[in-house]
């Protein structure tokens, strides 16, 4: 089984968790064209290299974002969503923590 | 018998302990200890399937489940590894997709026509005019396959444990033996898996010999 | 006993050589009409319709790898049209009948078995929609019916009604579904269009698209450069990365499809069978094994590697649907990459760049549509960029517009 290490909870079986999609950066939904829209909801990073994911340890139900090439599978790092976003107190605001 | 190695060889079989079995409705002498393909065997009977397509004759080449050539039909199941079967465990066997008898296969005269035949022969016939492969896939089906499945065999759940250890060395032969052994005395938990049913690997079975003297 | 054996079998220069079906390799030419990268099922479907139907050979084939080496070897092998939506039946219902007649139409037998396929519902919303899937495609001219729960328990005696304590409902049962011999769907396509004179080079991998004033003038491969007349691009995994090369994204994301078989047996299953709700269909094949499918993986992955995962979550649901299974062996498990797209329908026609037209987004529903798809980009790339209107709702820009044609239910793990 493949081994992915959850900010949380630790090295886990890949099996626990699920993939979440893309990070992607959201435009205003409010003041997006329609066109801008559709760009955002179907089209994402889908070439082969290191992309940034967001996964959950669904027993847990803990997201995360995950650095993860998508052809070798090998996972570069698992961190805190609060790296990248303001998301006040969360479970396991430890930056750094490593695959 | 006059197969059998004589001791102090064979020493997963009890030659005091004969076991009962029966291979395509004949009698088959055997030891408890015995898998199914060295009772075979060790009466003489070296062919123990036909090959899928031309129906040659097929015997034992690993002796340790490894090769296709030892298939046979148990009651319950298909295609199952006559050297990996204990004899007490599948007193009742028999050969697979053959007409007739294993030693007289009906089947084998498919070989005789082998040249007209060869690789992937159906890729060019069978379907001129449009419509006959459906009469002919019919024939085919029939002829292709090996083993008959149990359509009332019910399975048996069984539970799964997850264990954990620092190292799992597979195989457990010298070399994982010896792995293992290191391993452990390192400090490790260590779990040794082996798919025989005792520890050895070819430390069971080699004719070793050590400054030319018979180990 | 077929005639053709029969000559080869008495042929003075017995045994010879292996029968050639195609030529060996050649150098590439500087210019072709057409050019098609990818060398799968789609591709060289293309390429024969286009030499057969139209005229047109002066093109070239270019696979990275070898003939049919991806999608193609690594699908289920499964023909049906039992889809839901208007535009995607009358698309598939016409694949089904192509199919019906392929082994004659280009002399290689593909060994197609129509056996028919069954779908079993375990829910009440399962039983409406295929209620409505049973309508929309008897429209079309197939032949699928709504069948109750004693109606499948006749028709496949050896199946579990109750399995995993869902209870099977009712059934889809489409008599067009069957299943074929994929690789050879691919070598006869091959074959037939090799033999009018189509160039297909293997080991050919295109690494760049040429593009001036938005129109494509050529391709870079790793055997030399080639101008060209037009592309047609049908590549299905690596579909984002070959329109990459062209300039422009693709609204795919690319997940592994694995796939599994048994050793064989002699026959006892007729029928293709697939249940929805356990995400797991099985099949028996000419030879006598038994394929075993599923649904997508869980994460994407541009690889084809199988997982013990899948092997213990497909075998179980194989087990309740077929319990005596559990005493047959597995022999083999493998997987391909699939170009996903959010609605389950493929993206065919045009694309941002003139004269490059697209046949991607297969994702896991792309053997079935070999023919059609042959057929309709052939009619595309001869009219000179004209859109048939069989494959007009799957065109790239509809995503922009939000005109998804939404094949979900009918695609996923249902086929």
């Amino acid at each position: 089984m493949k081994i992915l290490t959850c900010p949380l909870n630790g090295p886990r079986n890949i099996a626990e968790f699920t993939y979440g999609g893309q990070v992607k950066p959201m435009p205003s939904p409010t003041e997006a064209t329609d066109e801008e829209w559709a760009h955002y909801v179907f089209y994402g990073d889908n070439h082969i290299g290191v992309v940034r994911e967001w996964w959950m340890h669904t027993p847990s139900s803990y997201w995360f974002i995950v650095e993860r090439h998508n052809q070798t599978d090998e996972v570069i790092r698992t961190y805190d969503p609060s790296e990248l976003f303001d998301v006040g107190a969360s479970p396991a605001a430890e930056p750094g923590a490593d695959s | 018998m006059t197969e059998r190695l004589p001791l102090p060889y064979g020493s997963r079989i009890k030659r005091d302990a004969p076991a009962s079995a029966r291979f395509d409705g004949r009698e088959l002498p055997a030891f408890e200890g015995d898998t199914v393909a060295s009772a075979l065997v060790a009466s003489g009977q070296w062919v123990i399937s036909r090959s899928f397509k031309y129906h040659r004759p097929r015997g034992p080449l690993t002796m340790a489940g490894h090769d296709a050539n030892t298939l046979v039909q148990t009651p319950a199941a298909p295609n199952r590894l006559a050297d990996e079967l204990p004899i007490t465990d599948y007193p009742e066997t028999s050969a697979q997709n053959i007409s007739g008898s294993l030693m007289a296969d009906r089947n084998a005269i498919i070989d005789w026509f082998g040249r007209f035949l060869p690789v992937g022969f159906y890729y060019r016939a069978f379907y001129r005019p449009f419509g006959v492969w459906h009469w002919w896939e019919r024939i085919i089906r029939k002829a292709a396959g090996l083993g008959v499945a149990n359509l009332s065999a019910t399975p048996r759940y069984q539970d799964k444990q997850y264990l954990f250890c620092d190292v799992a060395v597979v195989g457990a032969g010298p070399a994982g033996l010896s792995a293992a052994l290191k391993a452990a005395g390192g400090g490790a938990s260590v779990l040794l898996i082996d798919e025989q049913p005792e520890l050895g690997g070819s430390l069971t079975y080699h004719r070793f010999a050590i400054d030319n003297q018979a180990v | 006993m077929p005639f053709s054996l029969l000559k080869f079998g008495l042929n003075k220069d017995f045994p010879f050589e292996q029968i050639a079906d195609l030529p060996g390799p050649t150098d590439l030419k500087s210019h072709y009409d057409v050019v098609i990268i990818g060398g799968g099922g789609h591709g060289v479907a293309t390429a024969y319709y286009l030499a057969k139907y139209h005229g047109i050979t002066n093109a070239a084939v270019l696979e990275k790898a070898y003939l049919g080496g991806g999608n193609t070897a690594r699908n289920t092998a499964v023909i049906r049209s039992n889809y839901l939506t208007s535009a995607g039946v009358r698309f598939y219902t016409e694949s089904v009948k192509l199919y019906e007649r392929l082994s004659n139409e280009f002399d290689f037998n593909i060994m197609y078995s129509q056996r028919g396929q069954l779908t079993l519902a375990h829910t009440d919303a399962t039983v409406r929609a295929f209620r409505q899937r049973a309508e929309v495609n008897k429209h079309f001219g197939g032949r699928t019916e709504l069948i109750d729960r004693q109606a499948v328990g006749e028709l496949v005696p050896s199946l579990n009604l109750d399995p995993a304590g869902l209870p099977i409902l009712a059934g889809l049962w489409h008599l067009d579904g069957a299943t074929a011999r994929h690789d050879a769907v691919a070598w006869g396509y091959a074959k037939g269009a090799t033999q009018r004179g189509v160039e297909l080079h293997q080991l050919t991998e295109v690494m760049g698209v040429d593009v001036e004033a938005g129109r494509v003038t050529g391709v870079q491969t790793n055997r030399g450069k080639v101008s060209c007349g037009c592309v047609v691009q049908a590549v299905s995994g690596l579909s984002a990365e070959v329109s990459k090369m062209a300039g422009f994204p693709l609204p795919i994301v690319a997940y592994p499809l694995q796939a599994m078989v048994t050793q064989p047996v002699k026959p006892f299953l007729d029928p293709h069978v697939s249940s929805s709700a356990l995400h797991c269909y099985v099949h028996q094949t000419s030879r006598g094994e038994i394929v075993i499918g599923g649904g997508s993986d869980p994460y994407p992955l541009y690889g084809t590697r199988s997982t013990l995962e899948l092997k213990e979550g497909l075998i179980a649901s194989a087990v309740e649907m077929f319990p005596f299974m559990r005493e047959m062996r597995l022999m083999r498990q493998w997987a391909g990459i699939t170009d996903m797209t959010s609605d389950y329908s493929p993206i065919m026609g045009l694309s941002p760049v003139e004269n490059y037209y697209l046949d991607a987004g297969w994702g896991t529903w792309g053997f079935k549509a070999t023919p059609i798809c042959g057929v309709t980009i052939a009619e595309l790339v001869a009219s000179g960029g004209k859109v048939p209107d069989l494959i007009a709702p799957f065109s790239l820009d509809r995503f922009d517009a939000f005109r998804q044609v939404n094949e979900m239910g009918a695609t996923a793990a249902s086929h």
